[in-house]
């Protein structure tokens, strides 16, 4: 059968037309059959699709994203607060008080505090980063 | 049928319940694009899962120019695609031209005894084309878009996607052909 009419066939078959039997040859008329079939079985949905609970589950898991993404920005609003008192702090001390034994502590332990605050976010990240894999393992 | 514009704004607004209602909607049609291109059964309801959280996260930036699920399918055959590049590579078969002289590993379909049958057969030999012809197909037949539409989702040109269908289906009608006759004979 030459390309054209195959053409001309799957052309009928989109449109859901339908020509007269005397308008085909036997051959046209068996390839229109199978060209028929073939429509048929690829309009068949797949099974089985997705579990019933699909859907709950896409939304539960979106709700978990929140809650998680809203813990973190808390925690990093904390952080940040906890920064600026401490430094805010540092300055004052340094500012009113003169060579005080606190002053003495906070020259040599000084540099531990940023370090400190640094190593409680990457914490707080590393944290965040194991929950949401395990949301993603568990989903 | 959902009210899209009704729909939307709700889940925007932080409606949950509204975006069951679109999942439920779409899932099906999502699942249709995914499985088509992936082949690992126990990834495809994680993927279908990863379409659906984009979709909730970038739906601010629909602009009603397209069907939602013309959207929706875009989303689906991006991350299906990106899914199969990152773990597949090996398995994508990029140069479909020579789909004539294709040649399946599963060409025996046994009895194929009535209309299940033959859609199982027909979607095992599915299974096995390129992908590009696969997700035509599906997008043509099982989905209903248009070729104007499957142009938006696939990024493939209106006359590469004429032609993707009209040669996967020749190819297919002929396997079918040489099993109904079979059968008769």
């Amino acid at each position: 059968m030459k390309e054209i009419d195959e053409q001309k066939l799957q052309q009928l078959l989109e449109q859901g037309l339908s020509l007269p039997d005397e308008a085909l040859s036997a051959g046209e008329e068996q390839e229109l059959e199978r060209y028929s079939v073939l429509w048929e079985a690829l309009e068949q949905p797949v099974v089985p699709g997705l579990s019933p609970r699909f859907a709950a589950n896409v939304t539960a898991r979106i709700r978990l994203e929140k809650d998680r993404k809203t813990e973190f920005r808390f925690n990093l609003l904390i952080a940040a607060v906890c920064l600026l008192l401490g430094g805010g702090a540092i300055a004052a001390l340094i500012v009113f008080s003169g060579n005080t034994p606190v002053m003495q502590l906070l020259s040599h332990y000084g540099p531990i505090l940023p370090g400190g605050l640094a190593l409680i976010l990457l914490i707080q990240y590393l944290d965040q980063k194991l929950v949401k894999e395990k949301v993603r393992s568990y989903s | 049928m959902i009210d899209e514009k009704e729909l939307i704004p709700r889940i925007l607004h932080g409606d949950m319940k509204a975006f069951e209602v679109l999942v439920t909607q779409y899932q099906g049609l999502v699942f249709h694009v995914v499985n088509r291109i992936i082949n690992m059964q126990e990834d495809k309801e994680d993927i279908c899962q990863e379409v659906f959280m984009k979709v909730h996260q970038h739906l601010r930036r629909f602009e009603y120019k397209s069907r939602l699920s013309t959207w929706i399918a875009r989303i689906a055959y991006l991350t299906a695609i990106n899914y199969s590049k990152k773990y597949s590579a090996g398995m994508m078969v990029s140069h479909p031209e020579d789909i004539e002289n294709y040649s399946f590993t599963d060409e025996h379909p046994g009895r194929l005894l009535d209309k299940k049958d033959v859609t199982a057969y027909i979607n095992r030999l599915i299974a096995q084309m390129p992908e590009q012809y696969r997700t035509v197909l599906t997008l043509y037949h099982l989905n209903e878009f248009s070729y104007q539409e499957i142009e938006e989702i696939t990024g493939m040109p209106e006359g590469t996607v004429k032609s993707y269908l009209f040669r996967g289906r020749k190819l297919l009608k002929d396997k079918l052909g040489i099993y109904l006759k079979n059968e008769v004979s």
